[in-house]
């Protein structure tokens, strides 16, 4: 391959960088997919009569089968194939040595693609099991656990003839991540007649819907942001005890999150203390893993201006931190009787999972591609497009929620919860509803400009040398 | 002649160049933030990245703590908040707020004048069914001529008492 008439490159390539490659690759596929669906349904709030025009348009374009299209391409489809990708790269990387299986890695990475393309194409089709985010029908389900659990067998045969004997912070946030994964998904997706409905079915898919976000991507979110920033800052992790701190109050606190989703529901008051009081110790782990960033990062905090990598992993993490100060505040009593129901909860949804995790997540394929494909990236300009139209387009979309939100709330409280009231209220929305399709615009039009330097990095970006620092530090 | 602004030009002014670093970022910890321990150095090395031994801010000591003592409170303390009625205090009933819950939630049938619109028009309405005769009405709603009850549309007492308080101000 061309890889290998590059002068001075290594002939030897990283086992397992196909997967990697695979992986990357399509959840550039389903990041767009994803976020082209996330605008028609933008667009159709701000204007309902958006692609209604004929019979098949009006069968397939509703928002019941592209509002669950676009949050499973956007939770399965992008952000977990990718962090795929990246545990495929960096635990080979940590352990120093190759991939354990590559042709199981390939397998899996068939498999998975295969699998949510069929599932993705089942939710546009009606097939559903109505479960927010957990709409997947069962067949497709089954298909994620496997491809999961091969992962992690990978993985950890990989872990255990590893070359390094000492496991690195972000070995455990990564192979924990994996065990998470599987539980969670396998917790929210038993179907309804094997639980009962009502609200225990609602705990059920609580855990589901809040430990997807919780104990998947953000332990392995973390555990990447571990990975990246001693890299790009060339600078130790500030403290092993903090990296101790945060990684076991994650695992001890997280899985407790989901009856907040349910505060003053039809559930006993002691199940919404047990939400409501670890959601606010979560701000122990998520503070100790950003006391840690801020350590390793005093007095080269300059490097930010320099590296626009860097700069995305800052903003992810900073991003972070902040759907965290929200996310305990939500789940206090007193302010969840104002924000549920409304469109506050739509901008605290993506904060975390574009504004934290994509931001991440974009920063390692930044870092890692070229040291799998042995091309730089095409365009620092393009990159930084990418970086300020995200980050912006966010913020619009944001504020926007989260204003719209909070009137919404105090509205319907005040009587305007139905009648013409409710239509007034409605109206009234309208403006924020407009912003919201503009600060999404301005993401896919970063997205694109992300997709387009990717494909040019692997096609034509500049062929790294012998001497370049990056063949040193994987 | 070269346009000032050309980037190529090799006059052409070039932008700052960001700072040199600090002092502090030649030293990665000052002696007081640093741990004892048992490896004597300073970091451990795994995988090629050095891990320090900084000690955790007092700050977030601070924090742990605060937040241990919350959650304990907060376990054997709170009480639920039923709806979001509760979760704002609900004012006391009055006129001016009758109307608002009028145009939300009346207006679609009724009129304030005497015109009919789906419902009769309630221009009067207080004097025609008495005051026991319009809370029953309020409450009940009219099941046999297709009237809701006013609570099934979620309203709640208080809302109710401003209703009434501003239908009996519609006099003839």
């Amino acid at each position: 391959m061309s890889q290998r008439a590059v002068k001075g490159v290594p002939t030897h390539i990283p086992k397992g960088s196909t997967t990697v490659k695979i992986f990357f690759y399509f959840s550039i596929f389903y990041l767009l997919a994803s976020m082209i669906l996330g605008l028609i349904v933008s667009l159709k709030s701000v204007n309902p009569e958006f692609l209604t025009g004929n019979r098949f348009l009006q069968e397939y374009f509703t928002y019941g089968r592209l509002r669950p299209t676009h949050t499973n391409t956007a939770l399965v489809g992008w952000l977990t194939t990718v962090n795929f990708g990246v545990l495929f790269y960096g635990v080979p990387a940590l352990c120093k040595t190759g991939l354990w299986s590559e042709k199981l890695g390939l397998i899996t990475a068939i498999l998975w693609n295969v699998n949510y393309i069929g599932g993705a194409v089942s939710l546009l089709a009606g097939y559903q099991t109505g479960v927010e985010y957990a709409e997947l029908p069962l067949l497709f389900d089954i298909g994620v656990v496997i491809c999961v659990v091969l992962t992690f067998w990978n993985l950890f045969q990989t872990t255990r003839y590893r070359k390094e004997r000492v496991l690195y912070v972000s070995m455990w946030y990564w192979l924990g991540s994996l065990l998470n994964l599987a539980i969670v998904y396998i917790v929210g997706n038993i179907p309804v007649e094997w639980i009962g409905s009502g609200s225990t079915q609602m705990g059920y898919y609580y855990f589901y819907l809040h430990n997807i976000v919780g104990l998947w991507f953000t332990v392995v979110g973390v555990g990447t942001i571990y990975y990246l920033l001693p890299k790009m800052v060339q600078r130790p992790i500030y403290s092993h005890k903090l990296s101790l701190i945060g990684f076991w109050m994650i695992i001890a606190f997280y899985s407790w999150n989901g009856p907040h989703h349910l505060v003053n529901g039809p559930i006993p008051l002691w199940l919404m203390k047990a939400g409501i009081i670890p959601s606010l110790l979560l701000l122990i782990p998520v503070w100790s893993v950003l006391a840690n960033v801020i350590g390793t990062m005093k007095g080269v905090w300059f490097k930010v201006s320099q590296q626009i990598g860097l700069k995305f992993l800052i903003t992810g993490a900073l991003f972070y931190g902040l759907a965290c100060i929200q996310g305990p505040f939500q789940a206090l009593m007193g302010p969840h009787a104002i924000l549920h129901f409304t469109y506050w909860t739509v901008g605290h949804a993506h904060m975390p999972l574009f504004g934290g995790f994509s931001m991440v997540a974009f920063s390692a394929i930044y870092y890692i591609l070229p040291r799998i494909t042995y091309r730089h990236i095409y365009s620092q300009t393009l990159m930084n497009l990418h970086y300020w139209l995200s980050v912006l387009g966010f913020l619009i979309f944001g504020f926007a929620m989260w204003t719209a939100g909070i009137i919404q709330g105090f509205e319907w409280m005040d009587g305007k919860q139905l009648g013409s009231g409710f239509l007034q209220v409605m109206e009234s929305l309208h403006i924020f509803l407009i912003s919201r399709a503009v600060g999404g615009s301005l993401m896919f039009l970063g997205q694109i400009a992300f997709a387009w330097n990717i494909y040019r990095s692997a096609k034509a970006g500049q062929v790294v040398t012998a001497d370049d620092p990056i063949l040193v530090s994987r | 002649m070269a346009d000032p602004r050309d980037p190529k030009d090799p006059n052409h002014p070039q932008p700052p160049v960001t700072p040199a670093p600090t002092d502090l970022s030649q030293q990665f910890m000052v002696e007081e933030e640093i741990e004892e321990h048992r490896d004597k150095g300073v970091y451990t090395d795994s995988s090629d990245i050095q891990v320090g031994h900084g000690k955790v801010p007092k700050f977030l000591k601070f924090v742990y703590a605060a937040l241990a003592f919350w959650g304990l409170y907060y376990a054997l303390a709170a009480s639920p908040i039923n709806d979001r009625h509760e979760a704002s205090p609900t004012a006391a009933p009055t006129a001016e707020a009758g109307a608002d819950v009028f145009s939300a939630s009346c207006a679609g049938c009724h009129n304030v004048t005497a015109e009919r619109k789906i419902g009769p028009g309630l221009l009067g309405v207080h004097e025609r069914l008495g005051d026991q005769g319009l809370d029953d009405v309020l409450h009940k709603g009219r099941p046999d001529k297709g009237m809701p009850a006013p609570p099934s549309l979620n309203l709640n007492e208080s809302q109710i008492q401003s209703l009434k308080l501003y239908l009996t101000s519609l006099k003839k």
